[in-house]
């Protein structure tokens, strides 16, 4: 990229926020952004796991839903929502091995890529930035384990509460009426969510509309909000009394 | 009629000529190629497309750029469009800007090549760059096609010098 557009600051900007660059030196910035180029995908593009094989992907705006699906099925299940600052399919940088993955545009997104080489090149040659990518690498496992226990271990209502709450945003931005703001879930509709917790659009809406009706969520402008904390802490946290419970007696 | 393209803005007319050239090189269809532009620089000079024999011409300051271009290139116009003044374009994206449009509300949200770009697959944000550095006098070369021949075309465009970004839809 070139360093004298306005879109090169911007991403600086954006790269420079998120936990996967937070930190590291302008100059290793500004290297690794000259190896980049610039890349849009309009909304609902659907992208499947050969592009991530060639180039590797940093978002700058928008989300990105990364799922995987049953062909014989059509099922599917939401691996993680990614937006500004995240990297697609980072275990592409660590071994070249085929990677089963669908990446879709939730919005109009823009990203920058890079050949998936030079990326790997870049990482050996700047160890420096194993600091924040060992981390970032380290959340994306510790979600990925959050959610396969969540299917094992929890029924449908536990599991959406449990994702509603990982979403909320941590810093006191809550809205004028003191609702919590959820972050890169806040306006996915029910077949959405229920892709996120292994579940189904009606049994999720049946959910949403107990907690809307029980004061607990709240929708304004087609966003979702936390009204009532607490109360759904505790339904997040019925499930971990209960397998507590039952471990205790066995 | 959303596709994947690349897009790269350049200042001059010899920048377009030379990326042409390089496409050519490596295997592109030029049938794939469009070129956009205000087609005309400064108000001392008659501009205006004229056709003579086979062969559409263009008069104006950049007569034998325009004029070659829409021999090599698969389509040609001149516009006139309220927003930019006059418009000179060449390829494929000729077709949209002229049959394509239905649906998409130029005037109160689109302009003439913003709405073609809008058909391409091009997002909203970066139309709005594209048609500022139109109204600079800037030069935007569309490649349109399959996913392999648009990483074909950037890998040629694309340099540490000169951006080029991939659009897909």
């Amino acid at each position: 990229m070139k360093r004298d557009q306005v879109y090169y600051n911007h991403c600086k900007a954006i790269l420079s926020r998120s936990p996967l660059f937070a930190g590291l030196a302008e100059g290793l910035l500004d290297d690794m952004l000259s190896l980049f180029r610039r890349d849009t995908w309009r909304r609902g593009v659907h992208l499947d796991s050969d592009i991530f094989q060639e180039r590797f992907f940093l978002l700058i705006e928008g989300r990105l839903e990364v799922m995987r699906i049953n062909p014989q099925t059509g099922r599917s299940i939401t691996l993680f929502i990614l937006g500004p600052g995240d990297g697609i399919d980072m275990v592409t940088l660590l071994n070249t091995k085929p990677h089963e993955m669908i990446a879709v545009a939730l919005d109009d997104v823009a990203l920058i890529s890079v050949p998936i080489e030079a990326a790997r090149d870049w990482i050996d040659r700047h160890p420096e930035f194993n600091r924040n990518f060992l981390p970032y690498l380290g959340e994306q496992m510790r979600q990925m384990e959050d959610l396969a226990t969540d299917l094992v271990l929890y029924d449908t209502m536990t599991r959406l509460a449990r994702l509603i709450l990982r979403h909320i945003v941590p810093h006191p931005s809550s809205s004028s009426e003191g609702h919590y703001r959820l972050k890169l879930i806040h306006d996915l509709h029910d077949e959405g969510l229920a892709r996120m917790v292994g579940s189904v659009r009606q049994v999720v809406n049946r959910h949403l509309q107990h907690w809307r009706k029980q004061g607990i969520l709240h929708k304004r402008k087609f966003q979702l909000e936390v009204a009532e904390l607490e109360e759904l802490r505790t339904f997040a946290n019925e499930a971990n009394q209960y397998v507590e419970k039952k471990t205790k007696t066995s | 009629m959303t596709t994947n393209s690349c897009i790269v803005i350049y200042t001059d007319p010899a920048a377009i000529e030379q990326a042409l050239a390089e496409l050519q090189t490596v295997g592109c269809d030029p049938r794939q190629v469009s070129v956009i532009a205000s087609g005309c620089q400064g108000q001392d000079h008659p501009v205006g497309m004229f056709h003579v024999g086979d062969s559409m011409n263009f008069l104006g300051r950049q007569d034998t750029f325009w004029s070659n271009l829409w021999h090599r290139l698969s389509g040609s116009a001149f516009f006139w469009e309220p927003e930019f003044g006059t418009l000179s374009v060449a390829g494929p994206i000729v077709k949209m800007m002229v049959h394509g449009l239905e649906g998409v509300e130029i005037g109160a949200g689109f302009s003439l090549p913003g709405a073609a770009l809008f058909i391409v697959g091009v997002p909203r944000e970066s139309i709005n760059e594209y048609e500022q550095a139109i109204k600079a006098d800037k030069f935007l070369l569309l490649f349109q096609g399959e996913s392999q021949d648009v990483e074909k075309a950037c890998g040629v465009l694309h340099g540490e010098t000169q951006q080029v970004t991939v659009h897909r839809a």
